[in-house]
């Protein structure tokens, strides 16, 4: 049986309140490692709230969130855990691709940034562009650019805000792919969409936000993993074929 | 966070400040080009016979320098809140005061850049020699800048996620920078017309600890401050 700790990711009775409203009610969530969730609803349901709450970057009014069983509150070091990739790309304009990804590696203390920025840039398909200031780079590229900073540092906890926005066919592909990479290393991956059959097609989770409440969808398949991270996100259990 | 890395990690935080305004000047030329318009406009304004001129010129560079050095202030975390670079910066395993330290460190850097154009027109404009004496004088322009942006900082950032912020930062940051003003324009006059005893003393003690007080507290008070 899996313990808050072997859990990457938990929300416990999480509630938001803003302007008077119930933004989130009472949710309750778990993801394992080697998942992927889809967080589906209509706009403005409060998706991209839950995902900042989840990501800690948002303080829930009531509740807790749990990163392998331990709060995120006030300990930023725990923050290594966690790689949000928001709505916004989070890309300063005037700093090329390559300085954007080195910029945050050296945030999170990543050893030999300059190697894991060349790598990332590769996996990305962005090393042609790494000179480019990132203001100059197309949306799709911005996207894929915008998802290598939320995995510099090798996350276990991935938190996506509708990453398939305004992407083309090309791109949407690649990132659909990239995906199932991610869980196939063992990640947990949370996205949030409004698109009901993309979700279908690789989710091994779906929930609905619906008035602020998580509401479990049918599987659309089996989410299988005996990947296993430590407290510090370490890989300790490698996922069997 | 061991001190090398906390140390590393502010570095890496002002570097990345200092090569966006390099790349897209988008703070530093308005405030230099308001702080000459300032100097100008205040010293053609002023027909005083020259020792009149030279126990009010230190009170009006430090008007100029501090309404020219709020342009540079107000911009500071709006670079930020483009493309939710903000929201970014908070979640990567950084200490809010390092954040803090960063941002002030940054802001005093312009601050510097604004009196290196300031002292030379104010110079230029009032025939008044404010570098006669350039060691203290640089004492009073590091501490007032010090204590200036370290509260500059923590006023910035409480304003900078309000929606209609216009000219509050203004109305936060003047009541509190007033000690600062009135230390520093009494020192730089104390200097000026000669007497750096006592009383000139006791307002530099005035102007560092104002800027220790403040740098102290912000560093402090950061995290509640930038917290949702």
């Amino acid at each position: 049986m899996l313990t808050s700790v072997d859990m990457p990711l938990e929300a416990r009775a999480l509630s938001r309140l803003r302007n008077g409203r119930m933004i989130l009610d009472q949710v309750d969530l778990t993801m394992a490692c080697g998942q992927i969730v889809a967080l589906l609803g209509a706009n403005g349901c409060g998706k991209t709230t839950l995902l900042h709450c989840l990501a800690g970057c948002l303080r829930p009014t009531a509740g807790q969130v749990l990163w392998f069983g331990q709060s995120p509150q006030r300990r930023p070091a725990s923050h290594r855990l966690v790689g949000l990739a928001a709505h916004e790309a989070c890309l300063y304009s005037e700093l090329s691709a390559a300085e954007n990804l080195l910029f945050a590696a050296r945030m999170y203390g990543v050893d030999e940034p300059q190697r894991r920025v060349e790598q990332l840039l590769c996996d990305t398909q962005l090393a042609s562009h790494s000179a480019r200031p990132a203001g100059r780079l197309s949306k799709g590229m911005r996207q894929r650019l915008s998802l290598a900073r939320a995995l510099v540092h090798a996350p276990p906890i991935v938190l996506l805000d509708e990453p398939f926005t305004g992407l083309d066919v090309a791109s949407r592909e690649w990132l659909e792919g990239w995906l199932d990479q991610q869980r196939d290393q063992g990640r947990a991956v949370c996205f949030t969409s409004h698109d009901e059959e993309q979700s279908l097609r690789f989710a091994d989770q779906r929930f609905e936000l619906c008035d602020g409440r998580v509401l479990p969808l049918p599987a659309p398949r089996p989410s299988p993993s005996s990947v296993r991270f430590d407290t510090a996100g370490q890989v300790v259990k490698a996922r069997s074929a | 966070m061991t001190f090398v890395q906390t140390t590393r990690t502010w570095w890496w935080l002002v570097h990345k400040d200092l090569l966006r305004e390099v790349r897209a000047p988008r703070v530093w030329p308005g405030m230099l080009l308001l702080g000459v318009v300032l100097a100008l406009v205040i010293e053609m304004q002023v027909d005083l016979p020259r020792e009149h001129r030279t126990s009010l010129v230190g009170g009006l560079f430090w008007l100029a320098a501090f309404f020219a050095g709020t342009v540079a202030l107000d911009r500071s975390f709006a670079g930020e809140r483009d493309d939710g670079c903000w929201q970014a910066l908070l979640l990567y395993p950084v200490a809010p005061a390092t954040i803090f330290l960063a941002k002030t460190t940054a802001n005093f850097l312009a601050l510097c850049a604004l009196d290196v154009v300031l002292i030379p027109a104010f110079i230029l404009f009032s025939d008044v020699p404010l570098l006669a004496s350039p060691g203290p004088f640089l004492a009073i322009v590091l501490l007032a800048n010090l204590g200036f942006s370290a509260v500059g900082t923590v006023v910035s950032a409480l304003t900078n996620g309000l929606q209609h912020r216009g000219g509050l930062l203004v109305l936060l940051l003047l009541p509190l920078i007033s000690p600062v003003v009135l230390g520093a324009a009494q020192a730089t006059r104390l200097l000026l017309l000669g007497e750096t005893g006592g009383e000139w003393w006791r307002w530099m003690q005035l102007l560092a600890g104002f800027a220790v007080l403040f740098v102290a507290m912000g560093a402090l008070l950061f995290e509640f401050v930038v917290e949702d």
